[in-house]
């Protein structure tokens, strides 16, 4: 293959692991998850440091006490990419509203990530978690005009997928 | 297709992601506070007009150096979709939405401002940069930031210190 296409179509499947991994967070999805990094990953993500899947397993425990959270991407740099692997910095907002709502908090941060290459796969090898700033934001719930997300299987995406699934 | 139409599509994509690279070099120059690699997103007569500050595009750079440690603790320039009004083999003509958050040095009363890079990048030797810039805002609104972040792992900083120097430099090798 063309060396420029295979690094167009890298970028996009590490891009995809990215959105797969947020989606994961902000679904409790911990399977969608685990999914995003290799079975020998390291997650510093300083509340905890340790195994990604083990990462997993601990925040999926934890993120229910937020009636929802949302970690929005931003920009991502490539520091290097070749040879089956990537080292890259990726932009995070996360925003976590608390149930019945009031006082959640907005978090600035950045993924440091080394994502390796496995077959024709991409999933992130070593982590480190960076936060640049916080504030408390008051929440009034979702204001909501229709469908609400859920933290759970129970969220309208994946009816959505499983209806218009092949 | 034929294969000069492909071949003239995979160029025009790559140019879109080495176009997206540039910008996220000036977000990541900027927040870490590292002057030379915000200077590398511009070609030497760049104009850069920030509202703020008009002018040549290496000297803005200078001017952020040395004004952003003064005025702000953190800052993160969150960027959005890039938006390609027109793209040939050597220009491209470009809208990509920013989110600004300002965590300030002398308290922690900051803002929030969304707007706007509209750029004309050119390449030239393979290589794409800015040649002029305009910053359109759109919206602003004051924010609170605690005094300490929320205390859940390493906090950012700025070049050389900030944990990301440390990091790229033992992995390039790894990767190299």
């Amino acid at each position: 293959m063309d060396d420029r296409v295979e690094e167009l179509l890298d970028k996009l499947a590490i891009q995809q692991v990215m959105a797969a991994y947020t989606r994961a967070v902000d679904r409790v999805d911990v399977e969608l998850m685990k999914g995003a990094y290799w079975e020998d990953a390291i997650d510093d993500h300083g509340v905890f440091t340790g195994s990604g899947h083990d990462f997993c397993d601990w925040v999926c425990a934890r993120l229910p006490r937020w009636r929802s959270t949302t970690h929005l991407l931003g920009q991502m740099y490539f520091a290097s990419l070749g040879g089956g692997r990537a080292v890259t910095e990726t932009r995070f907002n996360a925003w976590s509203s608390p149930h019945g709502g009031g006082e959640g908090t907005i978090v600035g941060g950045r993924y440091l990530d080394v994502f390796e290459k496995r077959g024709q796969e991409w999933r992130v090898l070593n982590r480190h978690c960076i936060y640049d700033w916080s504030g408390t934001r008051s929440f009034d719930g979702t204001q909501s005009r229709g469908v609400e997300g859920q933290g759970s299987r129970d969220d309208r995406s994946y009816g959505f997928f499983a209806e218009h699934g092949r | 297709m034929t294969d000069a139409a492909m071949n003239d599509q995979i160029q025009a994509m790559l140019d879109r992601s080495q176009i997206d690279q540039v910008l996220a070099r000036y977000s990541r120059g900027v927040d870490r506070v590292d002057v030379g690699l915000i200077r590398s997103v511009y070609w030497d007569e760049a104009i850069d007009d920030h509202g703020s500050f008009t002018g040549n595009g290496l000297d803005f750079a200078d001017y952020l150096g040395e004004r952003m440690p003064k005025r702000h603790r953190a800052t993160t320039h969150f960027v959005g979709k890039t938006y390609f009004a027109s793209q040939d083999a050597t220009q491209a003509r470009t809208e990509t939405a920013f989110q600004a958050f300002s965590h300030p040095t002398a308290n922690h009363e900051g803002y929030v401002i969304g707007g706007r890079y509209i750029d004309l990048f050119e390449k030239r030797g393979g290589e794409w940069r800015i040649l002029h810039r305009v910053l359109a805002y759109d919206w602003s609104f004051t924010a609170t930031f605690h005094e300490q972040t929320l205390g859940l792992g390493v906090d950012g900083g700025r070049a050389p210190d900030d944990r990301s120097y440390g990091f790229f430099a033992g992995m390039e090798k790894m990767a190299g």
